[in-house]
């Protein structure tokens, strides 16, 4: 017994030991407030749900959905917070938002609006891109062509040449 | 007798010339002359359709000629033969001598001649000369004139001329009787001694009216000799003019020469006639064999002021006792055997390495002098190198031991040193084997030759051999046997087959030769290995900056370098509008405009030359070629352009491997736009909320 008791004193130290001294302090002033705004806090959890869904979803490095869907859950949950901490009663306040449907109904469809923005937003952006590549590739060819009828087809590197900028085996200009 | 009568012919000849002339249809027939000649410098008219053929000089023919204007003196013109380089260099001394016995030089000048169909150089002459004292090289060589009409009116005025030829250092050498004339009197009245500039010194003279030494060499071999050869040349035409008969008739040019060596000039030329005392003086003293004893200008001066000079009997030649065999003939002279021995080098070898020759000359001639310069010879062909030709060598310098004073003798080329130059211009010119030419050059035995030779430009002419001796072997375009023959005959004419037609002898000549050819037709090279040995020797700043450029593999530096030179000629001679040669050269520069890399730079520049053809301005041209920033600049942008090529390359490869991630391109920005726009809807509806809260709503 003694030595298990050890182990998981062990294993606590250690779990602590890994958290950085800021983050230990963020944790503990987030859990004060919690303790302090219990209702409230209990709504954001709830109202932040889709960013969370949204966090575990998203694998793409920069994590934009997230911050897409995030930013306007986040500010229809501000609202609602707003109201509470403006009320005179606020813990009252909370129980009633959250015991009224439509508030979390709000928050997630602004989370969905986020979502469709990332989506749209994306889709349009990726098609204007493409065109403007393929229209970029054109002009490229139409550059490379001039840049070859002012040159002559040596600008195109393809050749060694020497230090005059005339292909090493160019016989064009000599005698046999 | 039968002189007479040829000059009586050739009188009546030109009698009946004159009295056409004196038609009543004169003026017609003088303007139709007119259509039917050629003008020279202006002034002058030639006739090509009227030969006169009793002034020819050999393949150097004569024309009439006429002054310009109604009253026009009569001349003659003598145009000249290619192979025979004229004496250019004796035109200014020649001209400066004002002698009434002398045909007086009254213009020089190019023309372009139909009978040869192309220029020539002419002289035109005076013609008041009348008819040559000998009309055939084969006429009876025996006058039997009076002494007293000799010494009147043949020696006296032959003395002022003399004289004044002496005075300006110039050699005649033409002093014979087939150019002497009879100023159109009869008998010699008044003497008329004929030019001496149409051909090289001495080429026309016949060879019994040269010293032996200088009558061994061939005719264009000879070299300009000095006054007392041509002091020789005239006592040997007062002894034709004296004596009765002629003991040499029928005899060979080499009988001849053995003759004078074994009897003298004296008593070859007089056998058994008997002169007077005074004209024997004389005709001892100009007929001296030793050059160094044989009178002078001023002994002749002496002599016509009664001063009697009693000159020696000639010295006789050595000859020795017991005969040397040399293929099969026997030889008692060493100057005999001399002439001889490169006729079988072999042979000659043979009797050289066995000491054969050494014990001949040792106990046969018993002559010191002779026995020293063999045994030097001897000595010297230890440092001969073997290889082609060897015993061709040994001939030549055992040949100068034996007779020091003869003419040089190799591969049946004989030559007197100062004349190996127009020796080899008009071997070259008639196309023969210059193979010996070459070999004289190359292996320089000639040089001690010359160093011992009686000339007055020893060293001039040293420094020529020794010259030629280090370009014979290159092979630049300005080396080689052309550059040696221009060094050789500083007298001769660019012999380039482009100039084919032309009569070149300077620059200026040149440039107009060139403009005229690419008037005529599109030439595909105007500079070969002539053009740029004539051009390195008399004017080396024009060509020897570019020579290397003129060879080289590359096509536009030697285009380039052709108009580099040409800008310089023309820069140099001052001639403005080359129009024709400026429309040449710009078709020919497609491959320098090609080293251009810029298009547009190129169009420029070719538009900027076609401007300037008009004028036929070839500086302006090269100027505009010639800038070296115009390619450093043009390499410069040639050098940001292949950076931008490549950055364009970079580019397409950039967007088509985003292109080829099919949908998920451009998905990365869309999100991130989709997340500012989020974020900024979201700070909206916060600012809202915060808004609508604290206003009560």
């Amino acid at each position: 017994m003694a030595k298990k008791k050890k182990k998981s004193a062990v294993k606590k130290k250690g779990l602590l030991s890994k958290l950085s001294p800021k983050v230990l302090l963020v944790l503990i002033t987030v859990a004060a407030v919690v303790m302090m705004f219990m209702a409230a806090a209990i709504l954001f959890i709830l109202g932040m749900m889709p960013t969370l869904a949204a966090y575990l979803t998203d694998r793409i490095p920069g994590k934009n959905k997230t911050l897409t869907i995030g930013a306007l859950n986040f500010a229809a949950c501000f609202f609602y917070m707003m109201k509470i901490w403006t009320n005179p009663v606020p813990e009252d306040a909370a129980i009633s938002y959250l015991s009224n449907p439509t508030t979390l109904i709000m928050i997630y469809v602004a989370a969905l609006v986020g979502y469709m923005i990332n989506h749209g937003v994306t889709v349009v952006v990726a098609s204007i891109l493409k065109q403007k590549s393929e229209a970029r590739l054109n002009k490229i060819e139409e550059a490379k062509e001039q840049l070859v009828e002012r040159w002559g087809v040596k600008v195109n590197g393809r050749k060694p040449l020497d230090i005059h900028g005339f292909p090493l085996d160019n016989r064009e200009n000599f005698d046999s | 007798m039968a002189n007479k009568d040829k000059n009586k012919q050739n009188k009546q000849d030109r009698a009946v010339k004159s009295e056409g002339d004196s038609k009543p249809s004169k003026k017609a027939s003088e303007s139709k002359k007119e259509t039917n000649s050629i003008a020279l410098n202006g002034d002058f008219f030639l006739y090509p359709k009227e030969p006169l053929p009793y002034l020819d000089k050999g393949p150097v023919k004569a024309y009439r000629a006429r002054m310009g204007g109604q009253h026009g003196a009569n001349l003659f013109v003598l145009i000249c033969d290619k192979s025979l380089t004229p004496r250019f260099l004796s035109i200014p001394k020649y001209s400066s001598i004002t002698s009434n016995n002398l045909c007086k030089l009254v213009a020089t000048g190019k023309v372009f001649w139909p009978p040869m169909q192309g220029e020539c150089f002419c002289f035109v002459y005076d013609d008041t000369i009348g008819m040559p004292l000998l009309h055939n090289r084969e006429d009876h060589l025996a006058f039997a004139w009076k002494p007293e009409t000799v010494l009147t009116n043949i020696i006296l005025p032959a003395i002022d001329m003399l004289t004044k030829l002496r005075n300006k250092e110039l050699a005649h050498g033409e002093l014979w009787l087939g150019n002497m004339f009879d100023g159109g009197a009869d008998a010699a009245q008044k003497i008329f001694f004929g030019e001496c500039l149409a051909t090289p010194a001495s080429s026309q003279l016949p060879m019994i009216y040269e010293p032996v030494e200088r009558a061994l060499a061939d005719p264009i071999g000879r070299g300009a000799g000095d006054s007392i050869d041509d002091l020789y040349s005239f006592g040997i035409s007062l002894a034709i003019m004296l004596r009765e008969e002629d003991p040499m008739r029928g005899f060979s040019d080499r009988k001849i020469i053995e003759h004078k060596l074994d009897k003298g000039s004296y008593l070859s030329m007089l056998g058994k006639d008997r002169l007077s005392g005074a004209v024997l003086e004389l005709l001892r003293g100009l007929l001296y064999d030793d050059p160094e004893q044989r009178w002078t200008v001023e002994d002749l001066e002496a002599w016509v002021d009664g001063r009697r000079l009693s000159p020696k009997q000639a010295p006789k030649r050595a000859k020795s006792m017991r005969p040397m065999i040399f293929k099969g003939q026997k030889y008692h002279r060493p100057e005999v055997l001399a002439m001889d021995l490169h006729l079988d080098t072999h042979e000659t070898m043979k009797i050289v390495e066995s000491n054969e020759l050494g014990q001949w000359v040792e106990r046969a001639i018993e002559e010191k002098l002779t026995k020293s310069r063999l045994e030097q010879a001897l000595a010297s062909l230890a440092s001969f190198e073997r290889g082609a030709n060897h015993n061709d060598r040994v001939a030549v310098v055992i040949s100068h031991a034996l007779y020091p004073e003869a003419a040089v003798r190799y591969r049946g080329i004989l030559f007197n040193p100062a004349g190996f130059g127009k020796y080899l211009t008009q071997s070259y010119i008639l196309q023969k084997d210059m193979q010996a030419f070459v070999d004289v050059i190359k292996f320089s035995f000639v040089i001690p030759i010359v160093r011992q030779a009686r000339l007055l430009d020893k060293g001039t002419l040293m420094a020529a051999f020794d010259l030629c001796r280090s370009y014979i072997k290159q092979t630049a375009l300005n080396g080689g046997i052309e550059r040696c023959l221009y060094i050789m005959d500083t007298e001769a004419p660019c012999l380039s087959p482009i100039l084919e037609n032309y009569y070149v002898q300077s620059s200026k000549d040149m440039l107009m030769a060139f403009e005229n050819i690419c008037e005529k037709s599109k030439p595909d090279i105007l500079f070969d290995r002539h053009i740029i040995s004539y051009m390195s020797v008399k004017d080396r700043q024009n060509i020897d900056p570019y020579v290397t450029d003129l060879s080289a593999k590359n096509r536009h530096v030697r285009i380039l370098a052709q108009l580099k030179v040409i800008a310089t000629m023309q820069k140099r001679c001052e001639l403005k509008g080359l129009p024709n040669l400026a429309k040449w050269l710009a078709g020919e520069l497609k491959p320098v405009y090609d080293r251009l890399h810029d298009k547009n730079r190129r169009d420029d520049v070719s538009k900027k030359i076609e401007g300037l053809l008009k004028d036929g301005n070839i500086k302006s041209i090269a100027v505009i070629l010639n800038n070296e920033a115009l390619y450093l600049n043009d390499l410069d942008q040639f050098k940001k352009g292949i950076l931008q090529y490549e950055g364009l390359i970079k580019e397409q490869e950039l967007i088509n491997k985003n292109l080829k991630k099919g949908r998920l391109y451009g998905q990365n920005t869309g999100r991130q736009i989709a997340s500012v726009l989020s974020m900024i809807l979201s700070m909206a509806i916060m600012i809202f909320s915060v808004y609508q809260v604290f206003s009560g709503g």
